[in-house]
């Protein structure tokens, strides 16, 4: 009797336990994101491994898999029973010491005609320009067997950029492996720096065409908005500031194609409602991470980064590391870490 | 009674933990070794669902483990800041520190950092443990830090002597890379130097080579590469020649001594002075025959 009751109690604690666990979780979640992740509303939040189609651009890959499609529960966590190992292709040989190269073919979907950018392991392999129905396609041979990390990008005509599509891949000898149906986020950016509480701000930029655009604006808590891209990608929408505080406020967009498809987010832009309208100049600046001002981030500003890692700045190099790193008076990891953000190749 | 509950707190706590804080660990699979022997401990990362694209790890080691080497052929950061290397922040107990990024940023699983090669020294218990002031930055533009569960790995050391040898199988050569030409008045004093990086997928780049060949009257061949006589080189490098008239070949070399070679082309070809003078000759050589045309000398 008396170990029974033992038992008992220890299983009592246990789900005690679970229930003060689980009401702890959900309190950090709250804490962390003003507004809670709702699960099911085909949106991925904070908390959330995803939520409908919205993986936020993760795939198969990204968990050892070679190939398949990754699913969502209902709880808003990752199913992997889509996911596939494929075994490297059979045959070739004969004399096993001819090396065996492995392929990739990568396909998806950008703006139209637009400039699309294949990197792998940070370094620039090919470009393609997109169809007029915003399809792309790259094909790589003669991979050696390894892992992999490729990378997508494209550009609109303006340059402003989409957000960078990453995905490791582990090629065997031998193997193909293909990459479909990538969508590439959309373009974004705003008409103003500065905009006087209750006037609009137009948000704009390039995506698939026809595809339903969804737009988050954070500041205290986040707003989506939603709109449809037209036939050539274009995006606009014109948000009335008066439902917004006055000061920061960031936006990103992310497209949604026929319902299945759904793009990470873009890069954030910010802009501020305040007292007065300013309107944003298109004058030619460095932009972030650029630190040699050639309108890429690649090996180059890498070398010239890393020749000044825990070095004291020169005067001058202190202004370029204010103006396009984290402005602390020196390069460490933080640095590093902006410019693989913005990483071009 | 009271273990019970102090149990149970604690799977609590360490769960509470896990929630998104990204984890590293030395996975090592064998529990017991020879002494001797070199045990390849492969550095794993799970971002547990976080975007991430900078690290910066610190590997402790007990003292009876001896660092040799790092293989970083399967690692997914792209551009190292810091390879592996010996840090002497307590000379009694020195550990490894490595650091670099992933561009375009990374979530996943299972994701390979580097794969660290100690020498078991001596027989006992042997510990790997990554250091908890390791960093792990996400990839949000703005380099924040994210939460970290750093884990270790025990095993044995018998007291058997064992082999001290790795075989790495590697036939391929290391993958095409390219070369970066640039200047820049902040670095280098305004020289102009280059920026290279090969990447080796079974064994890793184990050192590049580099020769600077002049320009001479004919193209640069292939024959001539192999006649080459080459110095180890590291990236960045500032020429030697600063007129930019020389051909620049960089080889990289595995760690098994597969090779891959690259031509960066000379800028100028001919100096300003040449191209004049060449035209100045060209002139005169028309002006002499439409001379003697005309006269019918």
């Amino acid at each position: 009797m008396k170990q029974f009751l033992k038992t008992l109690f220890f299983i009592l604690i246990l789900i005690f336990s679970f229930f003060v666990y689980q009401k702890i979780k959900s309190a950090s979640v709250s804490i962390t994101a003003i507004v809670p992740g709702i699960c099911g509303n085909d949106i991925k939040e904070i908390g959330e491994q995803c939520d409908g189609n919205d993986f936020s651009g993760q795939t198969c890959f990204n968990f050892g898999y070679t190939g398949g499609n990754l699913s969502c529960n209902a709880n808003c966590t990752l199913n992997f029973s889509g996911c596939i190992f494929a075994p490297p292709g059979g045959g070739g040989g004969g004399g096993g010491f001819l090396p065996q190269y492995g392929k990739i073919i990568i396909s998806g979907y950008a703006k139209p005609k637009s400039e699309v950018t294949l990197m792998s392991d940070g370094t620039i392999r090919s470009t393609v320009i997109s169809g007029a129905d915003a399809k792309f396609s790259f094909t790589l041979d003669n991979l050696s067997p390894g892992n992999y990390l490729f990378t997508l990008y494209s550009e609109d005509r303006d340059g402003r950029r989409t957000s960078l599509y990453t995905f490791p891949v582990k090629i065997e000898a031998g193997q193909t492996i293909t990459a479909g149906n990538i969508l590439l986020s959309p373009t974004i950016d705003v008409d103003k720096l500065e905009v006087k509480k209750g006037e609009f701000i137009s948000i704009f930029g390039f995506a698939q065409p026809e595809a339903s655009i969804l737009i988050g604006v954070s500041s205290d808590e986040e707003l989506f908005f939603r709109t449809t891209s037209s036939k050539d990608g274009f995006y606009l929408y014109q948000l009335g500031t008066d439902i917004l505080e006055k000061g920061e406020h960031f936006t990103k967009s992310k497209s949604i194609l026929a319902n299945q498809l759904v793009s990470n987010y873009s890069r954030a832009v910010s802009f501020k409602v305040g007292d007065k309208t300013v309107s944003k100049e298109t004058e030619k600046v460095c932009r972030k991470a650029d630190l040699n001002c050639d309108n890429r981030v690649n090996l180059i500003d890498f070398s010239i980064a890393a020749y000044w890692y825990k070095r004291r700045l020169s005067e001058s190099f202190k202004i370029i590391e204010k103006e396009r790193l984290n402005g602390d008076g020196r390069v460490d990891l933080v640095d590093f870490s902006i410019m693989a953000y913005y990483w071009t190749g | 009674m009271k273990t019970i509950i102090l149990f149970t707190l604690a799977i609590i706590l360490i769960e509470l933990n896990f929630v998104n804080s990204a984890v590293i660990e030395p996975k090592i699979e064998v529990k017991e070794v020879k002494k001797n022997e070199f045990i390849v401990t492969p550095i794993y990362l799970d971002t547990q669902f976080e975007e991430i694209n900078a690290v910066e790890v610190y590997v402790n080691f007990s003292d009876n483990l001896v660092f040799r080497d790092y293989l970083d052929g399967k690692s997914i950061i792209t551009h190292w800041i810091e390879k592996p290397y010996y840090q002497y922040r307590d000379l009694r107990r020195p550990n490894i520190v490595f650091s670099g990024i992933i561009s375009g940023g990374i979530s996943g699983r299972n994701l390979n950092l580097v794969d660290l090669i100690f020498e078991a020294k001596e027989s006992g218990l042997a510990k790997i443990e990554i250091g908890k002031d390791s960093k792990i930055l996400l990839n949000d533009g703005l380099g924040t830090q994210t939460k970290l569960i750093a884990l270790s790995k025990i095993f044995n050391i018998l007291d058997i002597k064992g082999k001290p040898e790795i075989k790495i199988k590697d036939i391929f050569p290391p993958e095409s890379f390219k070369i970066y030409f640039a200047r820049n008045e902040e670095i280098f004093n305004g020289k102009y130097y280059i920026t290279f990086k090969a990447k080796d997928k079974q064994s890793g780049i184990a050192y590049y080579e580099l020769n600077e060949k002049p320009v001479g009257f004919v193209f640069l061949a292939k024959s001539d590469i192999e006649n080459l006589t080459f110095k180890k080189a590291q990236s960045p490098y500032v020429l030697e020649d600063q007129s930019l008239r020389s051909y620049v070949v960089v080889k990289a070399v595995d760690k098994a001594g597969n090779e891959r070679v690259e031509i960066l082309y000379p800028q100028n070809m001919f100096f300003y002075e040449e191209v004049l003078l060449f035209g100045v000759f060209l002139v005169v050589l028309i002006i002499l025959i439409v001379f003697l045309i005309k006269f019918k000398i």
